[in-house]
């Protein structure tokens, strides 16, 4: 069930006993689970989900075009969550020698982990189209063609094809723990491949050798290290809450 | 699972609905299921009157019931005939005869800017796009919204958005208007506007709503319970059995799965 | 409709997309092919004084470069300690010609034109059922689901406050995908009822 918004305890220690009391418990995958309030229907269950039928040849034609319009929302939906990271203003953690951290990049191992390989690298490359039409999307409100003539035009390249990578991964996967599948997958796509890419185009880009381009992207891995992290807990928790929102595996 | 983009061109076996259909939907002994789970059972009935109102406790059906007239679902069991045609052969062309309004019109806007969302019908029937454009901008003011047509969907207010939800529908000239519980987030007054909207249209409707103040002016109203048609007939005496029924369940014990 | 492009009627405004487009491509296809200071110089001239010709709104969307200066010295310091300082000032000199030039067609260009403009290169994807119309159609679900993400998160870190005393947390972000994932199966069913990303004309 949802949280009471009303709920508001009354002091610092009231809230931090609520804390201690429910604070874990609301935010359980299983509180989250969508209750069936919404009548009996739920679209994710009933509409996509396998359904056991009398006229088959029907129904199969049905699925297919429910398919088409679904699977394009939720290509459409990533490439706007990886929008709204690129708002979350960058955060510096001092243990990882204050280099900023943007959230973008969780956007796009998501997309691949979740969506599987070919609409996860679609989702990337929809989000790349809206930053080219003129959109603010990447992280410090940058847009525009200008952005594919810099330096790190190598890493946004890379994004699309990091994500097919991991969503490859995570459904040749299947049979592993969902936690380290994910965990593999956006270490593999989101950096091996992300950084694989990045690292040739700083080169070129910049005129470096290939050792200064990797000393200069270097900086950013411990920060990519902790989006893999997030998404292996993220993807978890979704599997349990609305397993049928994990796509690659479904 | 299908690859995305994956579209095959429809086969040409549609018929062709008859939109002027009386009775426009006919159930024989209809049911749907999810799995081995039931959902609706046995239903037989016909629809024809103007204004058709639908009630009942949640989990009842009622969702399930009204995604059966717009295609969003197709009965696994018994014959549904919408329009005069199959239900599973006029498929495609149901959208284009009955507009489908829900319960969160956040859910329900498609597009950014009011007028998008307005002309998004138009352009899926076939008109061009800056024709879209025009004719979305001109319905807009007909129905007294013009101010709104370059306003972001997301900064409307919930009546606002809920009315642009119907006007985006309606703008498809549908015979037939299914409302799933439309002002559950609405507050009084906004209610009240909506509903007056709704009651001078030409249209055909189907409400859903677990408020008997909304169905006033309606010609029948069915009250569903387990999947099942339970009554079926005036609003006032439907009310009437509605009413006793619920506080003659309230000295129960209630099993929290029934809620 | 947030975007860098700059409202506006100047000359380069007038230009159709697509040449702006060809253009730009151009000019950073035969920049790759120069190092010298005597070619750079007058191209960031000409840069410079396209966006001065807009007037002083134009040359306030110079801030694109001060976004990407962090970077730019990064790579310059990385050239020094190589011993390459000064082909490093032409390098960086030249990629800032070309990210000016390149965000100079994005700042008088309507998103629209630039849409129509590039819909051609969608033609060759038509035979694995990919329509322009599709293209179009999923560009305006982002601009529509982006926003309503932030409410979705503002909401939930209301719920979190109210419980907790904290704002923020990270633990928020796996029921925030849970919420606006089923409020996308719900557009997906939306879309269906209006007759589907195909349209009903066909």
């Amino acid at each position: 069930m949802l949280p009471k918004h009303s709920r508001r305890a009354a002091g610092r220690k009231a809230c931090q006993d609520d804390r201690k009391e429910a604070g874990d418990d609301w935010l359980s995958a299983e509180n989250w689970a969508i209750p069936p309030t919404d009548d009996d229907f739920h679209p994710s269950r009933d509409l996509f989900g396998p359904r056991v039928s009398g006229r088959p040849v029907v129904l199969e034609k049905k699925v297919e075009f429910i398919m088409a319009d679904r699977s394009l929302v939720h290509v459409a939906f990533y490439a706007a969550l990886i929008a709204a990271l690129g708002l979350v203003p960058p955060v510096a953690l001092a243990f990882l020698g204050g280099v900023p951290i943007t959230a973008q990049t969780l956007g796009v191992m998501l997309a691949g982990v979740m969506l599987g390989p070919i609409r996860g690298a679609l989702a990337v490359l929809l989000f790349l189209f809206l930053v080219a039409l003129g959109l603010p999307f990447l992280s410090g409100g940058r847009g525009g063609l200008g952005v594919f003539m810099g330096p790190s035009v190598g890493f946004l390249i890379g994004w699309p094809v990091g994500a097919l990578v991991a969503g490859w991964i995570m459904r040749s996967t299947r049979e592993l723990n969902i936690l380290l599948a994910a965990a593999i997958s956006a270490a593999v796509g989101g950096i091996l491949v992300v950084y694989a890419i990045g690292i040739p185009g700083v080169a070129i880009m910049a005129g470096l050798s290939l050792p200064k381009a990797a000393l200069g992207s270097a900086v950013f891995i411990p920060g990519d290290l902790l989006k893999v992290a997030l998404t292996a807990i993220i993807v978890q928790t979704v599997a349990r809450g609305l397993p049928s929102a994990v796509l690659s595996r479904s | 699972m299908a690859f995305w983009p994956k579209i095959r061109k429809p086969k040409a076996q549609q018929r062709v609905c008859n939109p002027d259909a009386s009775p426009y939907a006919v159930f024989d002994r209809v049911g749907l299921s999810a799995g081995s789970t039931p959902i609706l059972e046995d239903l037989t009935l016909q629809l024809a009157e103007h204004r058709i109102g639908i009630i009942g406790l949640n989990g009842s059906g009622k969702s399930s019931f009204v995604r059966l007239l717009n295609g969003l679902r197709a009965p696994t069991s018994g014959n549904l005939t919408l329009f005069g045609v199959p239900s599973d052969e006029a498929e495609l062309e149901l959208p284009r005869h009955v507009g489908f309004v829900f319960q969160n019109p956040d859910h329900q806007a498609i597009f950014p800017t009011v007028e998008e969302e307005i002309a998004f019908g138009l352009t899926q029937l076939g008109t061009g796009k800056e024709e879209s454009r025009r004719r979305a901008r001109a319905f807009l003011a007909l129905h007294g919204c013009e101010g709104l047509a370059g306003k972001p969907i997301t900064e409307l207010s919930g009546g606002q958005k809920q009315l642009i939800c119907i006007l985006a529908v309606l703008v498809m000239e549908p015979r037939l208007l299914v409302l799933d519980e439309p002002m559950s987030s609405l507050d009084a007054l906004t209610t009240a506007r909506i509903r007056q909207k709704i009651l001078s249209l030409p249209q055909k409707i189907v409400l859903v709503s677990h408020d008997f103040g909304q169905f006033d002016g309606f010609d029948r109203l069915l009250w569903l319970e387990d999947g099942r048609l339970r009554m079926d007939g005036t609003p006032d005496a439907v009310r009437a059995a509605f009413q006793e029924d619920v506080l003659s369940r309230q000295g129960m014990d209630v099993e929290v799965t029934e809620l | 409709m947030m975007s860098v492009y700059l409202q506006g009627n100047s000359w380069a405004h007038r230009l159709p997309a697509g040449l702006k487009l060809l253009a730009v491509a151009l000019a950073s296809l035969l920049l790759l092919q120069y190092t010298s200071f005597w070619v750079l110089v007058p191209a960031l001239a000409a840069v410079l004084s396209c966006y001065a010709s807009l007037g002083r709104d134009g040359l306030a969307q110079l801030k694109l470069l001060r976004a990407m200066s962090y970077l730019l010295a990064a790579l310059l310091v990385l050239h020094w300690l190589s011993g390459s300082l000064l082909e490093g000032v032409t390098i960086i000199l030249r990629l800032a010609i070309m990210i000016l030039a390149a965000n100079f067609v994005s700042v008088t260009t309507r998103m629209d034109d630039m849409l129509t403009a590039v819909q051609p290169l969608f033609k060759p994807l038509e035979i694995f059922g990919f329509s322009p119309r599709t293209a179009a159609l999923s560009v305006a679900l982002v601009l529509r689901f982006a926003p309503y993400m932030l409410v979705v998160f503002a909401q939930l870190r209301e719920a979190w406050q109210a419980r907790t005393g904290t704002r923020n947390s990270w633990r928020l972000l796996a029921p925030f995908a849970i919420q606006s994932l089923s409020m996308s199966d719900h557009v997906a069913e939306a879309l269906k009822a209006r007759g589907g990303s195909q349209g009903l004309s066909r």
